[in-house]
């Protein structure tokens, strides 16, 4: 079974061979060929640059719906488009682990590939290194990312308004729940897949249309709550959730039921939290197919909070995530 | 102190043990507590132990609260 | 047909036109204070009703002398320590279980039987705690243990009784109580009658499910008693909780273990309200098994943990709450629980 060696990593022919035969292959667009020490991006017209990066760690590497490759596109993508940036290119570098199946290697790529065609970006420079065994887990991967903002659009977390709707684009705790399985942490039988996908083309479409939208939160690590607080102390606003109006898969409820988990605390990793001004939401539900879904309303305060109306008709609090959620039985 | 979920009795297995499910979810549980467990009960599970059968609660008794409000405002229980 | 919703509303009529004189009501089980805040249960009541949170949050109740037991089994690199994921985080001077690589979160207490099976050369400690509810399910861990011969698996109980904390907290001249949530789950396996001895203390009593809606039944029940002068306890969760409950699992309880007194958080010794291994399993007994010395371990200066479990106070009136006391930083159990008093006033209120 071939695998990375340290050879792979020296910056001679294992290397050179490994990257035209594994990524270039499979991943050329007309820059990344090129395998110049920067990639040159010409003729771009804007006024306004986003960029971002983050890095990827995912264990397992591989998992019920997606793949460390997938979440790398992904979430860089979606990272942008919070921004209303319209994603452009994203670097690509790659940290190996020595005795790293290619073969496993090749499909994560293969992923890449997908992934960045379905998000309609290239990637347009790289990186490979190799550690030795034990100093790395599979594989670490870091994008960063450039998207360019049109000149009327202005979207971010300090700009949610009073009477402002709060959208989220579908149900929430999957991806969070599938990790879990993933790793043996769960030892129910379950299908829960995670939701990771790129939401820039659904977003792209609406700012096209000079839909009105005022924030865009993805609710990864810490859930739906943690985006939304980032919201609510930015823009100084009240935020309502409606209970009975937070979508969440039947199988996701009854995982948490049974270890005591909150929903409201699980990442996403394909989920949008949007708010709009009201004239807007319907285009929002149309743009993500029927799952978005209002769940709740902004109101301008001096004392930010964020509040839960629950099934009964009761208000409380929404608590900040302190600590990991661990599962209970007393 | 009593984290339990109600689910369905899917298969009766060896060993004091069944099979249980809810919702999409799936899990083997003991029944050293109920062993005269049948397929399709329904019980409530804690820490991977079934505590007890759910029998349907007589309706009647709590319908009477409801009686006396639905009289007044003209309402129908169904 | 009326929605859940529906009869809720109806309820909170009810409750607003009936509630006169000023009431406590105490939910006595961690997963009833959990539901009580998440439902906002509070928020749709009438001034006039006070709910207040008492003892029965197993991880809240378990004394700093135990919590170091478990600490100084963790720290023995042979051991793996099985617990529910409550205590991993309850600090004992500046420790806490999340420290140790050796330590593995359950969800079943037969789940550490089969790491025993899987690692014949390691010592496999159970952390037994929680009330009636879940002790029988480790005593049947212990059975099982026992037929089948696996001799590398012990527990260390820290179990404990429901009654004898809830007739001291309502001796106490501190406290006026005039009703009580029952714990539906636990009165699912000991039956409604175990709760009858609350009558000899004037309190009268609804065992209750964890739905809003239950909830909301059982406050009507209570103030309909209060303000009609009735000392009762009722059953308002009979879809699992009959008259005598599950009289296999109490039997089981008490053929592995037998009462002892026992220390709480905070309350300090309560005779008769703990749960010891019996002498004929002393094989599985931790305790003796691996010679734990006795020891007296002092509280945290200023944790209020034990007064707010009695409620005799609440966390506000705590001077390290949400001041050194968070759940990031828990000074007491009362913090670290996801069921505890502080964690639940922390996040909801």
């Amino acid at each position: 079974m071939p695998t990375i060696t340290l050879n792979h990593g020296l910056g001679g022919k294992q290397m050179h061979e490994f990257i035209k035969n594994t990524v270039m292959s499979k991943l050329q667009n007309g820059i990344l060929e090129k395998m110049d020490d920067s990639a040159i991006l010409k003729n771009l017209k804007t006024n306004r640059l986003a960029m971002t990066t983050d890095s990827y760690v995912v264990s397992p590497l591989i998992f019920p719906g997606g793949d460390i490759g997938r979440l790398c596109v992904c979430g860089t993508v979606n990272d942008l488009t919070t921004s209303g940036a319209k994603p452009y290119a994203l670097t690509l570098a790659f940290i190996i682990e020595e005795g790293m199946d290619l073969a496993v290697l090749d499909t994560i790529i293969d992923s890449i590939n997908k992934t960045a065609k379905e998000a309609q970006i290239q990637i347009v420079t790289g990186d490979t290194k190799v550690v030795e065994k034990g100093k790395g887990d599979g594989l670490f991967i870091n994008t960063s990312g450039i998207g360019f903002i049109d000149d009327h659009v202005d979207i971010s977390t300090y700009n949610t308004q009073d009477h402002d709707d709060i959208l989220v684009t579908g149900p929430i705790g999957n991806h969070e729940i599938a990790m879990m399985k993933a790793r043996n942490l769960i030892e129910f039988d379950l299908t829960v897949e995670s939701d990771v996908r790129p939401l820039n083309i659904p977003i792209e479409n609406l700012l096209k249309q000079k839909v009105l939208l005022h924030s865009i939160k993805d609710p990864t690590r810490g859930g739906l709550a943690s985006a939304l607080y980032e919201i609510v102390e930015h823009s100084k606003v009240e935020i309502t959730l409606i209970e009975k109006d937070i979508p969440i898969d039947n199988v996701v409820q009854s995982v948490c039921s049974l270890v005591g988990f909150d929903p409201l605390y699980l990442a996403n990793e394909g989920k949008f939290i949007i708010t709009c001004p009201k004239k807007s939401s319907q285009d929002v539900i149309k743009a993500f197919n029927g799952t978005a879904q209002i769940i709740g309303r902004a109101k301008k305060s001096d004392q930010p909070k964020l509040l839960m109306e629950t099934r009964s008709g009761g208000i409380r609090k929404i608590g900040m995530l302190e600590t990991m959620q661990l599962p209970r039985i007393c | 102190m009593c984290l339990a979920v109600p689910v369905k009795v899917i298969e009766i297995l060896n060993n004091n043990k069944a099979k249980v499910a809810v919702d999409g979810v799936t899990l083997e549980v003991s029944t050293s507590f109920t062993p005269d467990l049948q397929i399709n009960d329904y019980v409530i599970v804690h820490a991977g132990f079934v505590l007890e059968k759910i029998t349907p609660e007589d309706a009647s008794e709590k319908f009477k609260l409801w009686d006396e409000y639905l009289e007044k405002t003209g309402r129908k229980i169904c | 047909m009326l929605s859940e919703y529906d009869k809720i509303q109806i309820l909170r009529d009810k409750i607003q036109k009936l509630s006169r004189s000023k009431v406590s009501f105490m939910e006595v089980c961690g997963t009833h204070t959990m539901s009580v805040a998440k439902h906002a249960i509070k928020s749709m009541l009438p001034e006039t009703i006070n709910i207040v949170s008492g003892p029965g949050c197993p991880v809240c109740v378990t004394s700093q002398t135990d919590i170091e037991m478990s600490l100084i089994l963790a720290r023995s690199e042979n051991k793996i320590i099985c617990t529910f994921g409550d205590m991993i985080k309850v600090p004992s001077k500046k420790d806490s279980l999340a420290n140790y690589k050796n330590v593995k979160i359950i969800y079943s207490p037969l789940d550490a039987l089969k790491i025993a099976n899987e690692n014949p050369d390691r010592e496999i400690v159970l952390l037994g705690i929680g009330f009636e509810t879940t002790t029988p399910l480790i005593a049947v861990t212990i059975k099982t243990a026992m037929q089948e011969c696996i001799k590398n698996f012990s527990v260390l109980s820290m179990h404990k009784t429901v009654p004898t904390a809830l007739k001291l907290i309502l001796s106490s001249p501190d406290i006026s109580l005039n009703g009580l949530i029952l714990p539906g789950h636990v009165s699912a396996v000991t039956g409604r009658k175990y709760f009858d001895f609350i009558k000899d203390y004037h309190t009268c009593g609804v065992v209750a499910g964890f739905e809003a809606l239950d909830i909301m039944e059982c406050i009507y029940l209570l103030t309909k008693s209060v303000e009609e002068n009735k000392i009762e306890v009722i059953n308002n969760y009979t879809r699992i909780v009959s008259e005598e409950g599950n009289q296999l699992a109490m039997q089981l309880l008490y053929e592995v273990f037998e009462d002892c007194d026992c220390q709480w958080r905070g309350i300090g010794e309560i005779p008769n309200s703990g749960l010891k291994i019996r002498e004929k399993f002393q094989a599985y007994d931790a305790k003796i098994k691996f010679n734990i010395p006795v020891m007296n371990i002092p509280e945290p200066k200023n944790c209020r943990c034990g007064e707010i479990l009695m409620a005799k106070k609440t966390p506000p009136d705590c001077s390290l709450f949400k001041n050194t006391c968070t759940p990031l930083n828990p000074i007491g159990p009362c913090m670290v629980s996801s069921e505890g008093t502080c964690a639940a006033y922390y996040k909801y209120l």
